[in-house]
């Protein structure tokens, strides 16, 4: 399984791949924001994306939208602090397979596995 | 804005994010102002107001040290202001479909100093309070709105 993790935050890369590491074996790609992100997408041929909404350059939203633009049916998990409802169907609405709210919960986490890769 | 929901909101995404406790204190100010950093974010269109934090830098370097889960002597100065910022980030966001529904968040704002006060013109101070975390170190926690 190799999943890209996309966050301006190295402490949120950090703690997102030492969560995910506790549930499977994992080989991990990095980005700072959506323009590095979509390198690391084409370079890496990831199997799953954890992206952050907020980032420099190019955001989370801007960055999926690209993904499906380009015709790429990777699944993609969008992180935010502010997962409500509104925010989770506009990110559904515009390419996102799956939101989760941080601080990341674990249980929330195993859940978001199970039903993107399952 | 209720207070005592913003007090519960916000000590429930600084413990889940830090595994640091946070207790609430009477003081009115800081009253350890050395090397303060304070990490700001803005919320921005239909409701405006912002989030910021103020602490000194043992609990800056021990929160960075819980988030990144190393020794509090293998932080460095890029840790410290990733993870407050990522903090204040985490906070305001968690409560922003509450208070500042229809906003946006900026990015985090990371600064240091000393003996500062921060006034966010134009708008009132809907929630300001002193907690003490690890050891009795000081965080200020500062909500201001602006209609």
């Amino acid at each position: 399984m190799k999943i890209l993790i996309v966050d301006d935050s190295r402490v949120a890369r950090i703690g997102l791949k030492k969560a995910l590491s506790g549930l499977m074996n994992i080989d991990f790609l990095e980005a700072d924001d959506g323009t590095t992100g979509l390198s690391a997408l084409k370079d890496g041929n990831p199997d799953l994306v954890f992206t952050d909404w907020y980032m420099k350059e190019m955001d989370g939203l801007e960055f999926i939208k690209k993904v499906r633009v380009d015709k790429n049916p990777v699944k993609i998990c969008m992180v935010t602090s502010e997962a409500n409802d509104d925010r989770k169907a506009f990110a559904i609405e515009n390419g996102a397979d799956y939101i989760i709210n941080k601080p990341i919960q674990f249980n929330e986490l195993a859940k978001a596995l199970e039903t993107l890769i399952g | 804005m209720d207070k005592r929901v913003i007090n519960d909101l916000v000590s429930k995404s600084w413990k889940d994010t830090t595994r640091l406790p946070l207790e609430s204190t009477s003081l009115d100010e800081l009253t350890d102002r050395d090397a303060l950093y304070i990490a700001s974010v803005v919320f921005s269109g239909e409701s405006q107001g912002s989030l910021t934090i103020a602490t000194g830098e043992t609990l800056a370097t021990k929160i960075a040290s819980m988030m990144f889960e190393c020794e509090t002597d293998s932080v460095s100065y890029d840790d410290i202001k990733d993870s407050i910022g990522e903090l204040v980030n985490i906070l305001a966001g968690n409560m922003k479909s509450d208070y500042f529904g229809g906003s946006d968040l900026s990015r985090p704002l990371v600064m240091e100093g000393s003996d500062s006060i921060l006034s966010m013109l134009n708008a009132d101070v809907v929630f300001q309070k002193i907690f003490t975390s690890d050891n009795k170190e000081q965080v200020l926690i500062q909500i201001c709105h602006t209609d």
